[in-house]
């Protein structure tokens, strides 16, 4: 995947600590006009006038040094991991050094950051291995292996340079997708690419092992039971789906539920594919025919607070409107037309009154809902549902 | 969104002058015996064997620069050699990443174009130049921190200017640099127990100044979402101040407007920003500009007016905790009651006027209507609005499909309210009042209106000649002209065919308020946009319910403010 045409790399200055001279730019390796490379004496791109003003960002004191520093002026972004290698050879006793890269003050850093970091324990575990750097003769090849590492990562965002017999350093950017957020026992997950579209070959055991489980409606808590994997492992493996886009998380489908429509239901009305795909999506399987959009549409906005499915099956008649209202509820979810509303039991006094209460008392404080409590203390709904109404001292709140 | 990632981690302040690079202050600030919390070599065990590439291991530092959300690892030298700058970098964005913390500012050279000349106003050792730097977490987004480095700019040029009329900076400058060395000087026993800038907030205004300025930073939610609120701003919606009124006069600056003082006085949630306009003797873009004004500052909330008929429920944000301040806080201020009772009323949907019980007494009504009122300020509840969908046969409607790409109707002055927006002030100077904007803010329908004005008398020449047509079982086609082009015809004639059709006057309000049924527009802004009493509108959707799908659902406007 080639670097997106507003973050390229535009330099790779090389600097370091002269033993004399002071903080030095020693190479750089600049991009001309994207189209030919070029490697420049010093004084070129990034000028001593830019350098002298910001050279104690890259030579830094020694407090900073192993860290991630980007520094921002003049309209480029610098960004390196300053080294500081200790040891009688060097002069001075010591060998500081940094390889930065350059970007545009606008440009995008954040795929570099581990590429960046990579680079400067490579150089480190070259120097101490082969005095890489300190070795005149093999210092003279930097420059050429910078070019090559700024021209295959800005063209394909990786790249595998041959520094010597024994060493090729591999660099990849990396594309920096938010957080995907928590994996809990009760969500249900449910994939939103076609199973086959990807390699199933190529992810972990532990994946694969998981995968034939995942069918939008078993929750995390009994694919671990069904799959026989542990289930903070089926969480992970659930994360790093989620991260990658391939999965999506649901609540769990239960008759007693009770969603809402959201403001994003007006997308469903004006978007011609996205009627198309939901009317597929929902049809009842087996029948002649699709159900209609209106009925459709209707169906969705008449849910609200307050009316669990069953209720508004019995109202509506899904069934008969050839809709599988399963289906056009996890539809609804999955593309945020729906929300679910959790049931919360909140236990106001400090002591609980029956027997039971007293096991379920921590479940009670307001940050659990029914689902959450199901699966953990492993009641099924309308159990637990009997005892908490049957308490005069729980209210219970939806949102 | 997260808030926390928009929150500052620490305010700092340097200068580099004669006597080299400081530290001024920062806030928060660690206490001495924390300081020491910078790396030391991890402790030698002395029995262990050392190998010989032990020597050449690198130096391991902490990955993170950050503990428990405050700064970690940077003792105050450190931050002054980083943050005090060169003055080539003066009168530009500094940025400096370091892991997971961005400092951000704006460092200001003390006299304007000269390096290093002495102004005849400053007292002690003379400073070349300062910078104000937001330490923030790292993953906070861009325009996060294009807001902090305005900020931090505008707060340099405000120190700048008071450093000209009166040495304000430097006379600053040597108290805080004076309480340090008195704090140097202490004996060892006395150093260890007070920081110097717990002190400095004693003695020196403008560390009092940048104190306030972090606390009144935090949380205050992402400025690209609320510029974006902003754009959608109407007359009809209502402002909720955050705090009581007067506190708020008394909290920001004496120099205030007395636009904004006004404002203050006048303002109810019960109020439109219109009315509130009218109120204060301000124009509606005036309004406008004060609102997103405190909006900015998380001063006030945009609502709904309230009135009987809205209906609220319970957030989905809202903290359900039991024992946490939010509930201590509600009984303070309503004796009796318990905050988790009220909520679960609001787990329905439920109407302002259901709350009042008829039989109840005056004041119980009152109580009711604060009620809510706090729990709005406090984000606990939100407002459901009805949206209408003209759905005239079974398959997807043409009015709404079309609707996509030109936009919805109701956003005909958004060029006047970006025009307001982009000359917001941020700062709370004075405010002109001779601002002559004549325009009031027009109709929202922009087109759509203008095709129906003829229609008093084409419905009155049509009269005849309909009962005719009826009679005959033929609908006339000059009916059909009525309802929006992008209906097609097999669309109209479902209309037309609803038995209320048959009366010129539904059948006219109705055609009239087509543009509103693309479910963008709720009932309430139907009604102020075309004077329609809810009565009157409830009949008519219930009249031509067979072609309409209704829904309720949060107003996507104010949900801004909830995250939702």
């Amino acid at each position: 995947m080639a670097a997106p045409k507003e973050s390229k790399i535009e330099c790779l200055l090389f600097s370091e600590f002269h033993p004399t001279a002071g903080p030095k730019i020693m190479y750089q390796a600049c991009l001309y006009a994207y189209v030919r490379y070029v490697l420049d004496f010093p004084e070129n791109y990034i000028d001593k006038e830019l350098f002298d003003a910001i050279h104690i960002y890259i030579i830094t004191k020694p407090q900073l040094q192993g860290r991630l520093i980007m520094s921002n002026a003049f309209g480029k972004k610098i960004m390196g991991c300053p080294v500081c290698i200790d040891h009688p050879k060097y002069a001075r006793n010591a060998l500081i050094f940094n390889l930065c890269f350059v970007f545009d003050g606008l440009a995008n850093s954040r795929p570099y950051e581990k590429p960046v970091r990579k680079l400067s324990r490579y150089l480190v575990s070259l120097e101490r291995e082969s005095g890489f750097l300190s070795n005149e003769e093999s210092k003279q090849t930097l420059p050429r292996i910078m070019a090559q590492i700024l021209t295959d990562l800005n063209e394909q965002g990786s790249c595998a340079v041959e520094v010597n017999q024994v060493t090729t350093i591999y660099l990849k950017t990396l594309l920096v997708i938010n957080n995907p957020g928590e994996v809990h026992m009760y969500d249900v997950p449910i994939f939103t690419v076609q199973c086959d579209s990807f390699h199933s070959h190529q992810w972990d055991l532990t994946t694969q092992q998981i995968l034939p489980y995942i069918d939008g409606m078993r929750h995390v808590a009994r694919i671990s039971v069904e799959s026989d994997v542990a289930i903070s492992l089926v969480k992970s493996c659930l994360q790093n789906m989620l991260y990658y886009g391939i999965i999506k998380l649901l609540p769990i489908f239960q008759y007693s539920n009770v969603y809402t429509v959201t403001s994003k239901i007006n997308r469903l009305a004006q978007d011609r594919d996205l009627q198309n795909e939901c009317n597929k999506y929902v049809a009842k399987p087996g029948q002649l025919g699709f159900p209609c959009f209106r009925d459709i549409f209707m169906l969705f906005c008449s849910l609200g607070p307050g009316t669990p499915v069953k209720d508004w099956c019995a109202r509506h008649n899904p069934q008969q409107l050839k809709v599988d209202e399963r289906r056009l509820i996890q539809f609804g979810v999955l593309h945020g037309l729906l929300r679910r509303i959790h049931k919360y039991p909140v236990l106001l006094t400090n002591e609980p009154g029956s027997q039971n209460l007293r096991l379920l008392s921590r479940w009670l404080n307001g940050q659990h809902h029914y689902d959450e409590i199901c699966c953990r203390t492993g009641l099924s709904y309308s159990v637990l549902d009997e005892m908490i109404e049957d308490d005069p001292t729980i209210v219970v709140c939806w949102k | 969104m997260d808030d926390q990632t928009s929150s500052p981690v620490a305010i700092i302040l340097v200068s580099s002058g004669s006597r080299g690079d400081k530290l001024l202050f920062r806030y928060p600030y660690i206490g001495p015996q924390t300081a020491e919390n910078t790396v030391k070599k991890s402790v030698q065990n002395p029995y262990a064997v050392r190998l010989a590439d032990d020597q050449q291991v690198e130096k391991k530092r902490p990955g993170s620069c950050l503990s428990k959300g405050h700064l970690f690892g940077f003792t105050d030298d450190l931050l002054a050699a980083i943050l005090a700058t060169k003055s080539e970098l003066c009168g530009q964005k500094f940025e400096l990443k370091i892991n997971d913390l961005r400092f951000i500012g704006h460092p200001t050279l003390m006299h304007y174009g000269s390096k290093g000349q002495v102004s005849p106003k400053s007292e002690g050792p003379s400073m070349i130049l300062f910078n104000i730097v937001f330490a923030l977490k790292a993953a906070a987004s861009i325009s996060v921190i294009q807001c902090y480095h305005d900020f931090s700019k505008r707060l340099a040029i405000a120190l700048r200017h008071e450093e000209h009329r009166c040495g304000y900076l430097s006379h600053e400058a040597k108290v805080m640099l004076g309480v340090v060395d008195e704090v140097a000087a202490l004996p060892e026993a006395d150093f260890d127990s007070q920081s110097p800038f717990s002190l400095m907030l004693n003695k020196s205004e403008l560390a009092r100044d940048l104190k306030h300025v972090y606390l009144s930073l935090c949380s205050n939610g992402d400025p690209e979402q609320i510029n974006k609120c902003l754009e959608v701003l109407r007359p009809y919606h209502a402002m909720l101040l955050l705090d009581d009124a007067n506190k708020l006069i008394a909290e920001l600056s004496p120099d205030m407007s007395p636009a904004l003082i006004r404002v203050f006085r006048v303002t109810t949630p019960l109020k439109s920003l219109r009315d509130l306009g009218a109120d204060a003797d301000l124009t509606l873009r005036q309004v406008f500009y004060l609102v997103s004004h405190l909006v900015y500052w998380a001063k006030a909330t945009i609502i709904y007016p309230l009135c009987e008929t809205n209906v609220y429920v319970l957030s989905p944000n809202a903290s359900l905790q039991v024992n946490a301040t939010l509930a201590s806080r509600f009984v303070e201020h309503f004796p009796g009651m318990s905050l988790h009772a009220v909520m679960e009323d609001f787990s329905l949907p439920t109407q302002l006027r259901e709350q009042g019980n008829p039989l109840g007494l005056p004041h119980q009504q009152v109580q009711q209507v604060q009620t809510v009122v706090w729990m709005l300020q406090h984000r606990l509840l939100v407002q459901l609005h009805t949206y209408v969908f003209l759905v005239p046969t079974s398959g997807p409607s043409s009015l709404l499909i079309k609707s996509r790409s030109t936009d919805t109707v109701g956003h005909g002055s958004q060029e006047e309210l970006q025009e307001a927006d982009s000359r917001r002030i941020s700062g709370l100077s004075n405010f002109s009042d001779t601002d002559s904007v004549a325009s009031e803010y027009g109709s929202p329908q922009g087109s759509f209106v203008a095709s129906y004005s003829g229609l008093e008398s084409d419905m009155a020449n049509m009269k005849a000649g309909l009962s005719v047509d009826l009679d005959e079982g033929r609908l006339p086609t000059r009916l059909k002209e009525l309802l929006p082009d992008e209906l097609s015809s097999e669309e109209k004639e479902a209309i037309l065919s609803v038995p209320a059709a048959r009366s010129p006057e539904d059948f006219k309000m109705f055609a009239r308020l087509c543009p509103y049924f693309q479910g963008c527009h709720h009932l309430e802004e139907i009604m102020y946009c075309e004077n329609v009493r809810r009565s009157t509108l409830l009949t008519l959707l219930d009249k031509f319910r067979s072609v309409l799908v209704t829904c309720q659902h949060e107003d996507r406007v104010t949900t801004v403010f909830h995250n939702l």
